[in-house]
């Protein structure tokens, strides 16, 4: 796995591995800025900006993240505060918060998880 | 031909003279001191008991003051012993125009040409094929079967819209659940419980809230959507 940092933003966090996922911060990390992720990839802590992951993303539970998540898939056990949009499922559990939006081609918001915001499924 | 009777030799309890009686006797009285006595069958309790049918019972719950009585399976109306209001236990179906309030504890069925006038329905399962101006209650269920139209709202158990059917509402709906195959679309759709659209199923809301949402591929939701609070606040 490799991290790079774009142009001469240290905020802007690019991660591209060739390992099947990536864990992308570890606990107690804070990343000021948005990630990308060339393959699936799962949040553990804060990030300040948004994520963005070419394959999976899963926000693990008791991490942030402040911008928008976008995946082929999101699961969603932390809390995002910009939405979460999927090309393909979103899945919410049930500790979850998500707020402003979620939109994918099928949705899953479990009992429990707290949502606020445009849904936007199909 | 005669009939012989058959006696048989009793003894009084009290003295125990003995006398005759008829073998089938109940009760006698002693020729000797005047003592009233039962016969052994009799004093078993040899009565023949009538056997009465069974009559099955249902609990039924006052659409008004929601106090619980027993009433017979197959009776078609009761008086609440609390409030004393009416209560009619069958079904209906409207067919064409009906006005006036209805209150079933059974099934109302709204058929496709007809039209429900009056300002309130309420039955334990509403079945909706046509129209109604006036607000549906339906405490168990209300199933959406047409092309349907609400002028107001509706509340109850469950909301079912069958799949090619559609419900187009012009005031809020509550239900306990709502389990969506074909289109819905009203201004606010308040769900204490959990919502599935279906992969043929379509919400169209300015706002919908619930505990828990399940949007299958092929569905779709365009709404404002908020988690139900009832129980975190």
């Amino acid at each position: 796995m490799g991290i790079e940092r774009e142009g001469d933003r240290p905020q802007n966090l690019v991660v591209s591995t060739e390992e099947k996922s990536a864990g992308i911060p570890g606990k107690g990390l804070q990343i000021w800025g948005d990630v990308r992720l060339s393959a699936d990839g799962v949040i553990q802590g804060t990030v300040q900006g948004s994520v963005w992951g070419k394959e999976k993303v899963i926000v693990s539970e008791d991490s942030q993240v402040s911008g928008s998540v976008e995946g082929s898939d999101v699961r969603v056990d932390g809390v995002v505060q910009g939405g979460v949009s999927a090309r393909g499922r979103v899945w919410v559990g049930n500790r979850a918060k998500v707020r402003l939006r979620c939109a994918g081609r099928a949705v899953r918001i479990e009992p429990g998880a707290e949502f606020r915001g445009e849904l936007q499924v199909g | 031909m005669p009939v012989t009777l058959t006696k048989i030799e009793v003894a009084c309890p009290e003295c125990g003279q003995a006398q005759m009686e008829s073998e089938n006797f109940i009760s006698t009285v002693c020729r000797s001191c005047g003592h009233y006595f039962k016969s052994a069958r009799a004093a078993r309790g040899g009565k023949r008991k009538i056997k009465r049918a069974v009559i099955k019972k249902r609990e039924l719950t006052c659409a008004d003051c929601g106090s619980v009585q027993e009433v017979a399976e197959e009776a078609q109306s009761s008086t609440c012993l609390q409030c004393g209001r009416h209560l009619e236990l069958g079904h209906r179906e409207i067919t064409g125009e009906h006005l006036g309030n209805l209150s079933l504890e059974g099934e109302l069925k709204i058929g496709p040409r007809g039209n429900f006038g009056g300002s309130r329905a309420r039955a334990a399962r509403i079945v909706l094929q046509g129209r109604a101006s006036g607000f549906l209650e339906a405490p168990e269920w209300l199933r959406v079967e047409g092309q349907t139209k609400l002028r107001t709202g509706a509340s109850g158990g469950k909301l079912e819209i069958r799949p090619g059917a559609a419900l187009e509402c012009g005031e809020p709906l509550q239900f306990q659940s709502g389990e969506i195959e074909g289109e819905l679309r009203c201004p606010v759709a308040r769900f204490t419980g959990p919502v599935r659209v279906g992969p043929q199923g379509l919400i169209v809301a300015e706002k919908i809230s619930f505990t828990e949402l399940t949007v299958e591929e092929g569905g779709r939701v365009r709404a404002q959507g908020e988690t139900f609070a009832g129980d975190r606040s």
